[in-house]
């Protein structure tokens, strides 16, 4: 029972810090940015690239998070940024920049999946009856040192604050003098940065392939729902949440039916709250 | 009167074209026939809750996927295959009837999230419960149609299709949607039943869907989740926005460019993907009512600027033409 | 403005088509002879169609250096290769309709999808040559126009049992299985009815959905029963992720699978550590040409692996010899063109010359046995810091239980 909870709290990492790139695209533009899929790609095969052309691993992790930073933020310049105004076509746009980069990234490495070797392959902990893999809790380990480092740079940071009035109400906020073009931008670099991080910490527990990152963006929406378009500790909750839920459903229910799960959750918050967990009046939405 | 010869006119004439195409295509590029055919009947059925109503159903793939598995479960207990197909069509509008009831407060973002997620769901079925659907390998239909009846339903129900959805658009039916697309809250203030015509419409797009399934089922034989994912949905959902939703040829358009475009370029595994995700930016950019939206509004142009009249603002011509 | 954008859409549509229509096919008696070739070059089933892909080459460029005769003339062979995309029954079916009825050629090799593909074959019969898909239960039951090159699961399946209790000394054994996929889960069958047979329990018996990239439930339920051996369900590119993750579970046992893994594959799905997460591993399956006694095989698996650098599995030898296969069915038919007559002409082939499988021959010398051809058995062992497989074990299977079984002396070194 406890290796299960330890499992679901590994599947609730992954899932907060991804779902944590997603909502604060939301926060700022209304953009449900499925590219997040391709920018997670493409940062795990430049690590895998770096890696393999002989750099030490913390290096190559870097340039696979630099690598992040900077798709994310093209997507928000070629593309997201000039449909600001037209949150209704956003899908058709997110679509689009998710086959590009999947697609970029099936034509330069191929379809079949790679691994990602990291110095901690072979490490096992032990703690009582629970065993977690060396690469799992680095996960774990990444997930909760980027979520503090957002937390404090929301809370105690100036562009942390501009961020936040941004989601809160965006044209107050661009009364008050705050640089618009430039909180876009910012919300897409961290976002992609996050990205990155979720990319280096869930290779190595699977594979590097075109669709690694298609399952965890799904149950990711499913968190970003939960915890209210555009609150971050809400993602972080109902990651854990998630990751938990699922991880118990898998293991004493049915485990083909993993994602199903988190499907009945979210139906019953629609149901029951048509807006989302954390929200507190019908937002005008689409 | 005009509207209604040439949008007949128009039914009758894709109807014509697509069992020319389906008969006189073979191979690669009769699979490409068959698609755009078979998404054509789809979409029009997407029309309905998406077009003219303004609701962005991702759930579409589910139950054109549901129509194929249905009707081939069916086929398997021995039922005539004309029975099977009608019970089929039933079990899934049914569905529909579900899906809209459970997801009868939610609009928008909300709605679009909900019923991708019920796809998601359905492909996760259609992949485990191997026993009714074969598993993730998919499982072979029984031919219940000989091939050449299975061109002419297919042609016919373009046909029959478009111009039913031209006989809604233009009826009360058809008002009352554009209504709720425009101004929800606003509709159900003036009297509009906003919650009985979207439940219509929801299950008449999912009928639309499941025959548009049993007809594929019966011409390739076997059917597989892959066909059926949220990713497809995904794609249904924009390649009728790319065509025009809300227009009579919107389907018919969306589906040619979205299915043409992935099956015929073969320049190498993924390109056709790139070239696609680069024409929903640049469509979606320039051109946001769609390819018959941009080509209209263009034609609107050329026509204004060659009687010499000031270029008259577009955008308040609406997309119900 | 309707009816303009109507008329202009349909006109650009009719000459579209018009166009389009017209794809040449080939005159029916040329001297060339086209066959179809429908093979998973992407996709999960990956690891299998391209190694099929180089083989075949080879064979056809070797049938084509003597020719065959049909009819009075010398022929010679052309390939035309189709990829399923590891997806049969989307992508194989439209491959399957394009060969059939746009280029019509008159036999086709493939190796997955056929309970997907029979549904075409009863509109327009064409003899499909099988030359991988041993699932159980097998597949020539589904149609009668499928042939199968090489021995179906039952006939390796209890090898490992045999050869897990007697040299491993298994007493108990776990299973992982990749539910919904159709070879592991026949496997899993054949190896729960072995187990029965031989004596050795069934510690645990565990799955995961296809489509999962987290096998920590499957894994620790097998692993929490404390086997003597666990045994991976499903093709290679299925099982070594998961092979990975139960090493890195902290698993040292043996580890027994049916899939062919060979040193390429191993490196470069496993990564930096495949050498030791593939120490103790055991596959059981058909003879392999690198560990073959026979001379032709062996002479195949020098060449392959030279031309190819890479190390050549079991399906490379059967595929070698589709071209001889077909080519000899040609002549007996004494036609290029006619799909019925070529079907009825492989049941009656004895085996052919130039053909490096060791195909075991059947009654009257025969090929085909009720349309299935095969050769013997073997279970390979991973040789570690070598990069090679060692031959443990040669067998053929009779009636469920394992006959014939011969230990080579051969050593890694």
């Amino acid at each position: 029972m406890s290796q299960v909870l330890v499992n679901g709290v590994f599947l609730g990492c992954l899932f907060a810090v991804v779902a944590v790139g997603l909502t604060l695209v939301y926060g700022v533009m209304e953009v449900p940015n499925f590219a997040h899929a391709g920018v997670i790609v493409l940062s795990a095969y430049t690590t895998w690239s770096a890696s393999a052309a002989g750099l030490p691993f913390a290096l190559a992790a870097l340039a696979g998070i630099a690598c992040g930073a900077l798709v994310s933020v093209l997507t928000e310049v070629l593309a997201y940024r000039w449909i600001i105004d037209r949150p209704a076509a956003a899908p058709a746009v997110a679509l689009g920049l998710m086959l590009i980069l999947q697609n970029v990234a099936l034509r330069l490495y191929g379809g079949e999946g790679r691994s990602l070797d990291t110095p901690y392959d072979r490490v096992l902990l032990r703690l009582g009856g629970v065993s977690l893999s060396g690469v799992k809790a680095a996960l774990v380990v990444l997930a909760v040192v980027s979520l503090l480092a957002l937390h404090l740079l929301l809370s105690r940071t100036s562009l942390g604050r501009a961020m936040r009035a941004v989601a809160q109400d965006r044209e107050a906020a661009a009364i008050l003098g705050i640089p618009m073009r430039r909180q876009y931008a910012l919300a897409f670099l961290i976002a992609g940065v996050l990205g990155g991080v979720a990319a280096i910490a869930y290779a190595p527990t699977f594979q590097v392939s075109p669709y690694m990152a298609d399952e965890v963006l799904l149950s990711a929406f499913v968190v970003v729902v939960l915890g209210g378009l555009g609150s971050v500790w809400g993602a972080v909750a109902g990651g854990l949440v998630l990751g938990v839920v699922e991880g118990l459903g898998s293991a004493y229910l049915s485990p083909a039916y993993q994602s199903a799960f988190g499907f009945l959750l979210l139906v019953s918050i629609l149901v029951l709250r048509p807006g989302g967990l954390r929200s507190t009046n019908a937002r005008r939405v689409a | 009167m005009r509207a209604h010869v040439t949008a007949l006119g128009g039914a009758v004439g894709l109807s014509v074209l697509a069992y020319l195409l389906l008969t006189g295509l073979s191979g690669d590029q009769g699979q490409v026939a068959l698609l755009v055919v078979v998404w054509t009947i789809a979409l029009i059925g997407l029309n309905l809750i998406q077009g003219l109503g303004g609701y962005p159903n991702l759930a579409h793939a589910a139950f054109f996927g549901g129509g194929a598995y249905l009707s081939a479960v069916l086929l398997d207990t021995g039922l005539p295959m004309t029975v099977a197909a009608l019970l089929a069509v039933a079990g899934v509008m049914a569905a529909g009837l579900v899906v809209a009831l459970v997801f009868s407060r939610t609009r928008g973002q909300y709605f679009a999230i909900g019923t991708m997620f019920f796809t998601a769901v359905a492909t996760l079925v259609f992949t485990n419960a191997a026993d009714l659907t074969g598993g993730p390998n998919g499982r072979p239909v029984a031919l219940g149609y000989s091939l050449e009846a299975t061109v002419v339903l297919l042609a016919a129900s373009v046909g029959v299709g478009l111009a039913l959805f031209h006989w809604a658009s233009v009826s009360r039916f058809g008002d009352r949607l554009r209504a709720i697309r425009a101004d929800e809250d606003l509709a159900q203030h003036v009297g509009v039943p906003t919650s009985r015509v979207k439940l219509l419409a929801m299950v008449c797009s999912a009928g639309a869907a499941a025959w548009a399934g049993v007809l594929f089922g019966q011409y390739n034989g076997v059917v597989a989740p892959s066909q059926f994912t949220f990713g497809q949905s995904f794609l249904m959902f924009v390649a009728l926005g790319l065509g025009g939703a809300g227009r009579l040829l919107g389907p018919a358009v969306g589906a040619a460019v979205v299915i043409g475009l992935t099956q015929l370029l073969t320049l190498g595994p993924g390109v056709s993907q790139i070239v696609l995700g680069v024409l929903f930016i640049l469509v979606t950019l320039l051109a946001p009512e769609g390819v018959l939206g941009g080509v209209s509004a263009l034609a609107r142009r050329v026509r204004a600027a060659r009687t010499g009249r000031a270029d008259r603002s577009v955008r308040g011509e609406g997309a119900v033409a | 403005m309707r009816s303009r954008s109507a008329a202009a859409l349909v006109a650009a549509a009719v000459l579209t088509a018009t166009t389009a229509c017209g794809s040449p096919s080939g005159s029916p008696d040329s001297d060339v002879v086209k066959v179809g070739a429908i093979l998973s070059l992407s996709g999960i089933y990956a690891t299998l169609g391209p190694a099929q892909k180089n083989a075949l080459q080879m064979g056809v460029e070797e049938l084509n250096r003597t020719g065959f005769t049909v009819g009075g003339r010398k022929r010679t062979l052309e390939i035309s290769y189709a990829d399923d995309r590891s997806d049969a029954a989307t992508t194989g079916v439209t491959a399957l309709r394009e060969l059939v009825q746009s280029q019509k050629v008159p036999v086709i090799a493939y190796g997955l999808g056929s309970d997907t593909y029979v549904p075409q074959l009863q509109r327009q019969p064409v003899p499909m040559v099988n030359m991988l898909d041993s699932s159980y239960p097998g597949i020539l039951g589904l149609s009668d126009h499928l042939f199968l090159t090489r021995g179906a699961s039952p006939t390796y399946v209890p090898g490992c049992l045999y050869y897990a209790k007697r040299k491993l000394g298994t007493t108990s054994i776990s299973v992982i299985t990749a539910k919904g996929e159709p070879y592991g889960e026949g496997l899993t069958q054949l190896v729960t009815k072995s187990a029965q047979a031989e004596g050795v329990r069934i510690a645990a018996n565990s799955e995961f959905p296809l489509s999962s990239t987290d096998y920590s439930n499957a894994i620790s339920a097998a692993v929490a029963a404390k086997p003597d051996a666990v045994y991976l369900s499903s093709v290679t590119a299925v099982i070594l992720p998961v092979l990975k993750q139960l090493r890195q579970s902290g698993y040292t046992g043996p580890v027994i699978h049916s899939a062919g893994v060979n040193p390429n594959q191993a490196k470069a799905i496993l990564g930096a550590q495949y050498d030791s997460i593939m120490k103790d591993n055991y596959d059981c399956a058909g003879t392999l040409p690198t560990t073959s006694q026979d001379p032709a095989a062996q002479a195949f698996a020098k060449d392959y692996q030279q031309r190819y650098d890479e190390y050549p599995q079991d399906l490379t030898m059967w595929a070698h010899d589709f071209p001889f296969i077909v080519a000899a069915a040609m002549t007996k038919a004494d036609t290029v063109s006619d799909p019925a007559k070529i079907e009825q002409a492989l049941k009656e082939i004895d085996v052919p010359q130039g053909t490096v499988s060791g195909w075991l021959p059947g009654d009257g010398g025969r090929l085909f046995t009720d349309r299935n051809a095969r050769t013997a058995s073997e279970v390979t062992a991973w040789c570690p810091g070598q990069d090679t497989l060692r031959s443990a074990m040669v067998f053929d299977v009779k009636d469920d239980a394992v006959v014939d079984p011969t230990f080579p002396q051969e050593t890694c070194g």
